[in-house]
Protein backbone atom coordinates (compact mmCIF):
# COMPACT_ATOMS: atom_id res chain seq x y z
CA UNK A 1 0.00 0.00 0.00
CA UNK A 2 1.51 3.35 -1.00
CA UNK A 3 0.58 6.94 -0.23
CA UNK A 4 1.59 10.32 -1.55
CA UNK A 5 5.33 10.56 -1.21
CA UNK A 6 5.84 6.95 -0.22
CA UNK A 7 7.17 4.06 -2.21
CA UNK A 8 6.59 0.36 -1.89
CA UNK A 9 8.42 -0.75 1.20
CA UNK A 10 9.21 -4.12 2.65
CA UNK A 11 7.99 -4.72 6.19
CA UNK A 12 10.46 -4.91 9.02
CA UNK A 13 10.05 -5.85 12.66
CA UNK A 14 9.56 -3.01 15.14
CA UNK A 15 10.72 -3.10 18.72
CA UNK A 16 9.99 -0.95 21.71
CA UNK A 17 13.62 -0.03 22.24
CA UNK A 18 14.18 3.70 22.59
CA UNK A 19 17.44 3.61 20.67
CA UNK A 20 17.49 7.31 19.92
CA UNK A 21 16.51 9.27 16.85
CA UNK A 22 20.09 9.35 15.55
CA UNK A 23 20.03 5.58 15.16
CA UNK A 24 19.57 5.01 11.40
CA UNK A 25 16.99 2.31 12.11
CA UNK A 26 14.75 4.56 14.21
CA UNK A 27 13.18 6.19 11.14
CA UNK A 28 13.46 3.10 8.96
CA UNK A 29 12.61 3.73 5.33
CA UNK A 30 11.75 7.35 6.06
CA UNK A 31 15.24 8.24 7.29
CA UNK A 32 16.89 11.09 5.46
CA UNK A 33 13.94 11.62 3.14
CA UNK A 34 11.49 14.49 2.61
CA UNK A 35 7.91 14.15 1.46
CA UNK A 36 5.35 16.59 0.09
CA UNK A 37 1.96 16.03 1.64
CA UNK A 38 -1.62 16.61 0.55
CA UNK A 39 -4.65 18.23 2.12
CA UNK A 40 -6.71 15.15 1.26
CA UNK A 41 -4.39 12.90 3.25
CA UNK A 42 -4.44 15.26 6.22
CA UNK A 43 -8.23 15.08 6.14
CA UNK A 44 -7.99 11.26 6.08
CA UNK A 45 -5.74 11.35 9.12
CA UNK A 46 -8.09 13.68 10.99
CA UNK A 47 -11.06 11.43 10.20
CA UNK A 48 -9.09 8.38 11.33
CA UNK A 49 -8.06 9.98 14.62
CA UNK A 50 -11.65 10.93 15.35
CA UNK A 51 -12.22 7.21 15.96
CA UNK A 52 -10.08 7.63 19.06
CA UNK A 53 -11.49 10.97 20.16
CA UNK A 54 -11.47 11.98 23.79
CA UNK A 55 -14.44 11.22 25.98
CA UNK A 56 -15.67 14.77 25.34
CA UNK A 57 -15.33 14.33 21.56
CA UNK A 58 -12.11 16.33 21.19
CA UNK A 59 -8.87 15.09 19.68
CA UNK A 60 -6.00 14.13 21.98
CA UNK A 61 -3.78 17.24 22.33
CA UNK A 62 -0.61 15.58 21.07
CA UNK A 63 -2.47 14.43 17.94
CA UNK A 64 -3.94 17.90 17.45
CA UNK A 65 -0.46 19.43 17.62
CA UNK A 66 0.93 16.94 15.08
CA UNK A 67 -1.96 17.74 12.73
CA UNK A 68 -1.21 21.46 13.18
CA UNK A 69 2.40 20.82 12.19
CA UNK A 70 1.29 19.02 9.02
CA UNK A 71 -1.10 21.84 8.12
CA UNK A 72 1.64 24.40 8.75
CA UNK A 73 4.01 22.55 6.40
CA UNK A 74 1.31 22.20 3.75
CA UNK A 75 0.41 25.89 3.95
CA UNK A 76 4.07 26.84 3.61
CA UNK A 77 4.57 24.45 0.69
CA UNK A 78 7.35 22.71 2.58
CA UNK A 79 8.09 18.99 2.60
CA UNK A 80 7.97 17.02 5.85
CA UNK A 81 10.55 14.66 7.32
CA UNK A 82 11.42 12.91 10.59
CA UNK A 83 8.65 12.62 13.16
CA UNK A 84 6.18 14.47 10.94
CA UNK A 85 6.67 11.92 8.18
CA UNK A 86 6.56 9.03 10.66
CA UNK A 87 3.24 10.28 12.10
CA UNK A 88 1.78 11.07 8.65
CA UNK A 89 2.53 7.69 7.09
CA UNK A 90 1.75 5.72 10.25
CA UNK A 91 -1.74 7.20 10.52
CA UNK A 92 -2.46 6.82 6.81
CA UNK A 93 -1.40 3.19 6.75
CA UNK A 94 -3.16 2.37 10.03
CA UNK A 95 -6.35 4.02 8.71
CA UNK A 96 -6.22 2.09 5.45
CA UNK A 97 -5.94 -1.21 7.30
CA UNK A 98 -8.70 -0.42 9.76
CA UNK A 99 -10.93 0.68 6.88
CA UNK A 100 -10.80 -2.89 5.54
CA UNK A 101 -11.63 -4.44 8.90
CA UNK A 102 -8.25 -5.07 10.53
CA UNK A 103 -8.43 -4.36 14.25
CA UNK A 104 -6.47 -1.54 15.88
CA UNK A 105 -3.68 -3.56 17.56
CA UNK A 106 -2.86 -5.39 14.35
CA UNK A 107 -3.12 -2.28 12.16
CA UNK A 108 -1.01 -0.27 14.61
CA UNK A 109 1.76 -2.88 14.65
CA UNK A 110 1.70 -3.39 10.89
CA UNK A 111 1.98 0.36 10.34
CA UNK A 112 5.24 0.44 12.30
CA UNK A 113 6.51 -2.62 10.46
CA UNK A 114 5.60 -1.18 7.05
CA UNK A 115 8.01 1.73 7.43
CA UNK A 116 10.42 0.12 9.90
CA UNK A 117 10.22 3.10 12.25
CA UNK A 118 10.54 3.24 16.02
CA UNK A 119 7.26 3.64 17.91
CA UNK A 120 8.90 6.63 19.60
CA UNK A 121 9.33 8.41 16.26
CA UNK A 122 5.67 9.32 15.71
CA UNK A 123 5.56 12.41 17.92
CA UNK A 124 7.96 15.29 17.28
CA UNK A 125 10.28 16.34 20.12
CA UNK A 126 8.48 19.71 20.28
CA UNK A 127 5.24 17.83 20.96
CA UNK A 128 6.84 15.67 23.64
CA UNK A 129 8.22 18.80 25.29
CA UNK A 130 4.87 20.59 25.05
CA UNK A 131 3.09 17.78 26.89
CA UNK A 132 5.68 16.23 29.20
CA UNK A 133 2.99 14.66 31.40
CA UNK A 134 1.75 12.60 28.44
CA UNK A 135 5.07 10.90 27.68
CA UNK A 136 7.44 8.77 29.73
CA UNK A 137 11.22 8.94 30.00
CA UNK A 138 11.77 6.60 27.03
CA UNK A 139 10.35 9.29 24.73
CA UNK A 140 12.68 11.92 26.21
CA UNK A 141 15.61 9.56 25.87
CA UNK A 142 14.75 8.78 22.25
CA UNK A 143 14.73 12.47 21.32
CA UNK A 144 17.68 13.38 23.59
CA UNK A 145 15.50 15.74 25.60
CA UNK A 146 16.21 16.74 29.16
CA UNK A 147 13.58 17.36 31.78
CA UNK A 148 12.51 13.83 32.74
CA UNK B 1 -12.10 -9.51 38.06
CA UNK B 2 -14.34 -7.61 35.65
CA UNK B 3 -13.48 -6.98 32.00
CA UNK B 4 -14.89 -3.85 30.39
CA UNK B 5 -14.63 -2.44 26.88
CA UNK B 6 -15.97 0.62 25.10
CA UNK B 7 -14.85 1.85 21.72
CA UNK B 8 -11.20 0.87 21.37
CA UNK B 9 -10.65 1.06 25.12
CA UNK B 10 -10.41 -1.87 27.49
CA UNK B 11 -10.15 -2.24 31.25
CA UNK B 12 -9.90 -4.97 33.83
CA UNK B 13 -11.07 -4.12 37.33
CA UNK B 14 -10.55 -5.98 40.57
CA UNK B 15 -12.86 -5.06 43.47
CA UNK B 16 -12.16 -6.54 46.92
CA UNK B 17 -9.38 -8.56 45.29
CA UNK B 18 -6.01 -7.91 43.70
CA UNK B 19 -4.05 -9.28 40.73
CA UNK B 20 -0.79 -11.08 41.45
CA UNK B 21 1.71 -8.69 39.92
CA UNK B 22 4.43 -9.00 42.53
CA UNK B 23 7.58 -7.01 41.92
CA UNK B 24 10.88 -6.34 43.62
CA UNK B 25 10.67 -3.07 45.55
CA UNK B 26 13.74 -0.83 45.52
CA UNK B 27 12.28 1.68 48.00
CA UNK B 28 8.93 2.85 49.33
CA UNK B 29 8.05 6.54 48.99
CA UNK B 30 5.70 7.67 51.75
CA UNK B 31 3.83 10.89 52.44
CA UNK B 32 0.99 11.73 54.80
CA UNK B 33 -1.38 14.54 55.68
CA UNK B 34 -4.17 15.29 58.11
CA UNK B 35 -7.46 13.51 57.52
CA UNK B 36 -10.79 13.17 59.22
CA UNK B 37 -11.54 10.03 61.17
CA UNK B 38 -12.27 7.12 58.90
CA UNK B 39 -15.85 6.29 58.02
CA UNK B 40 -14.67 2.87 56.97
CA UNK B 41 -13.87 0.11 59.39
CA UNK B 42 -12.66 -2.62 57.10
CA UNK B 43 -9.73 -2.95 54.75
CA UNK B 44 -10.50 -2.24 51.12
CA UNK B 45 -8.61 -3.18 48.00
CA UNK B 46 -9.02 -2.70 44.28
CA UNK B 47 -6.99 -2.58 41.07
CA UNK B 48 -7.32 -1.50 37.46
CA UNK B 49 -5.54 -2.31 34.22
CA UNK B 50 -6.39 0.17 31.46
CA UNK B 51 -5.66 0.33 27.72
CA UNK B 52 -6.66 3.45 25.83
CA UNK B 53 -5.45 3.89 22.23
CA UNK B 54 -5.44 7.36 20.67
CA UNK B 55 -3.94 6.42 17.29
CA UNK B 56 -0.17 6.72 17.12
CA UNK B 57 0.11 5.63 20.75
CA UNK B 58 -1.98 3.49 23.08
CA UNK B 59 -1.97 4.55 26.71
CA UNK B 60 -1.39 1.69 29.13
CA UNK B 61 -1.03 1.24 32.85
CA UNK B 62 -2.09 -0.94 35.77
CA UNK B 63 -2.29 -0.11 39.45
CA UNK B 64 -3.60 -1.79 42.60
CA UNK B 65 -4.13 -0.34 46.08
CA UNK B 66 -5.15 -1.36 49.60
CA UNK B 67 -6.70 0.95 52.19
CA UNK B 68 -6.35 0.09 55.87
CA UNK B 69 -8.41 2.40 58.13
CA UNK B 70 -6.70 3.76 61.23
CA UNK B 71 -7.87 6.18 63.90
CA UNK B 72 -4.83 8.47 63.99
CA UNK B 73 -6.29 11.44 62.10
CA UNK B 74 -3.85 11.14 59.21
CA UNK B 75 -3.85 9.53 55.83
CA UNK B 76 -0.57 7.95 54.74
CA UNK B 77 0.21 7.00 51.15
CA UNK B 78 2.93 4.45 50.39
CA UNK B 79 4.20 3.93 46.85
CA UNK B 80 6.73 1.14 46.24
CA UNK B 81 9.26 1.94 43.52
CA UNK B 82 10.66 -0.76 41.26
CA UNK B 83 13.28 -0.88 38.55
CA UNK B 84 12.20 0.13 35.06
CA UNK B 85 12.57 -3.30 33.48
CA UNK B 86 10.79 -5.69 35.80
CA UNK B 87 9.31 -9.02 34.70
CA UNK B 88 7.34 -8.91 31.47
CA UNK B 89 3.56 -9.14 31.73
CA UNK B 90 2.79 -11.19 28.65
CA UNK B 91 -0.98 -11.36 28.94
CA UNK B 92 -1.59 -7.63 29.27
CA UNK B 93 -4.40 -5.68 27.66
CA UNK B 94 -1.79 -3.91 25.51
CA UNK B 95 -1.13 -7.12 23.59
CA UNK B 96 1.42 -6.61 20.83
CA UNK B 97 1.18 -2.80 20.89
CA UNK B 98 3.46 -2.34 23.90
CA UNK B 99 6.08 -4.02 26.04
CA UNK B 100 4.56 -4.27 29.49
CA UNK B 101 6.67 -4.74 32.63
CA UNK B 102 5.43 -5.50 36.12
CA UNK B 103 6.46 -2.82 38.59
CA UNK B 104 6.28 0.92 39.12
CA UNK B 105 9.20 3.11 38.00
CA UNK B 106 10.11 6.23 39.96
CA UNK B 107 8.83 8.60 37.27
CA UNK B 108 5.17 7.78 38.05
CA UNK B 109 5.37 8.02 41.84
CA UNK B 110 4.85 11.79 42.11
CA UNK B 111 1.54 11.81 40.24
CA UNK B 112 0.28 8.79 42.19
CA UNK B 113 1.20 10.37 45.52
CA UNK B 114 -0.34 13.70 44.54
CA UNK B 115 -3.67 12.15 43.62
CA UNK B 116 -3.93 9.85 46.62
CA UNK B 117 -2.99 12.63 49.03
CA UNK B 118 -5.16 15.37 47.59
CA UNK B 119 -8.21 13.92 45.85
CA UNK B 120 -11.54 14.88 47.45
CA UNK B 121 -12.59 11.25 47.25
CA UNK B 122 -9.61 10.25 49.40
CA UNK B 123 -10.70 12.68 52.12
CA UNK B 124 -14.01 10.84 52.12
CA UNK B 125 -12.15 7.63 52.94
CA UNK B 126 -10.74 9.25 56.05
CA UNK B 127 -7.68 8.37 58.12
CA UNK B 128 -5.69 5.28 57.29
CA UNK B 129 -2.96 3.90 55.10
CA UNK B 130 -3.19 3.68 51.32
CA UNK B 131 -0.58 1.31 50.00
CA UNK B 132 0.05 0.79 46.32
CA UNK B 133 0.54 -2.96 46.14
CA UNK B 134 0.67 -3.76 42.45
CA UNK B 135 1.47 -2.07 39.17
CA UNK B 136 2.50 -2.58 35.58
CA UNK B 137 3.67 -0.10 32.95
CA UNK B 138 4.16 0.03 29.20
CA UNK B 139 7.51 1.05 27.74
CA UNK B 140 5.70 3.14 25.12
CA UNK B 141 2.20 3.92 26.41
CA UNK B 142 2.61 4.75 30.08
CA UNK B 143 2.94 8.33 31.25
CA UNK B 144 2.78 10.34 34.48
CA UNK B 145 -0.63 11.71 33.43
CA UNK B 146 -2.00 8.22 32.81
CA UNK B 147 -0.88 6.96 36.22
CA UNK B 148 -2.54 10.03 37.73
CA UNK B 149 -5.74 9.07 35.94
CA UNK B 150 -5.47 5.47 37.17
CA UNK B 151 -5.01 6.77 40.71
CA UNK B 152 -8.10 9.00 40.47
CA UNK B 153 -10.14 6.05 39.23
CA UNK B 154 -8.91 3.90 42.14
CA UNK B 155 -9.86 6.56 44.70
CA UNK B 156 -13.42 6.37 43.40
CA UNK B 157 -13.46 2.58 43.30
CA UNK B 158 -12.34 2.48 46.94
CA UNK B 159 -15.46 4.42 47.89
CA UNK B 160 -17.80 2.02 46.15
CA UNK B 161 -20.17 0.55 48.71
CA UNK B 162 -21.52 -1.97 46.24
CA UNK B 163 -18.91 -4.06 44.45
CA UNK B 164 -21.60 -5.38 42.13
CA UNK B 165 -21.85 -1.92 40.48
CA UNK B 166 -22.91 -2.13 36.83
CA UNK B 167 -20.38 -2.19 34.01
CA UNK B 168 -21.89 1.07 32.76
CA UNK B 169 -21.25 2.87 36.03
CA UNK B 170 -17.66 1.58 36.18
CA UNK B 171 -17.04 2.69 32.60
CA UNK B 172 -18.49 6.08 33.50
CA UNK B 173 -15.95 6.43 36.34
CA UNK B 174 -13.13 5.69 33.92
CA UNK B 175 -14.31 7.84 30.99
CA UNK B 176 -14.45 10.97 33.13
CA UNK B 177 -10.79 10.57 34.08
CA UNK B 178 -9.54 10.10 30.52
CA UNK B 179 -10.19 13.60 29.25
CA UNK B 180 -6.91 15.38 28.62
CA UNK B 181 -6.50 19.11 28.66
CA UNK B 182 -5.43 20.59 25.35
CA UNK B 183 -2.89 23.38 25.01
CA UNK B 184 -3.96 26.95 25.64
CA UNK B 185 -4.45 29.32 22.70
CA UNK B 186 -1.19 31.05 23.65
CA UNK B 187 0.64 27.71 23.64
CA UNK B 188 -0.70 26.90 20.17
CA UNK B 189 0.30 30.29 18.75
CA UNK B 190 3.78 30.03 20.29
CA UNK B 191 4.28 26.50 18.98
CA UNK B 192 3.09 27.41 15.48
CA UNK B 193 5.57 30.28 15.44
CA UNK B 194 8.40 27.93 16.43
CA UNK B 195 7.36 25.43 13.76
CA UNK B 196 7.18 28.10 11.04
CA UNK B 197 10.70 29.24 11.89
CA UNK B 198 11.97 25.65 11.81
CA UNK B 199 10.36 25.01 8.43
CA UNK B 200 11.84 28.24 7.01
Amino acid sequence: MAFEGSGKHEASKHTANSRGHDDPSSLGKLAGKEFFITEENIRKIEAHLQRFSEEDGSMAPQNAMMIDRLKTALAAGCPISGADASFYFHELYEASLMDVGIDYPEAHSLAFAEYGVSPFSVYAPEVVQSFPELFNSHWFKFWDLGGQ
Amino acid sequence: MRTLSWGFRKAQIWLDELPTWDFHTLEVVEQSRDASNSRNYKEKKCAIELYAPIGAIAYYGALGVTFTPQGRGRITVQVPISEDNGPLLDASLAGKTDEVHIGLPQEYAENILDVFLNADSVQQLGAGTLRICSGAHGTIGSSPWFFGALSRILTKLLLLEDTSASDESLIDFIRKELIQKGPSTNDVITNLGVQMNQIR
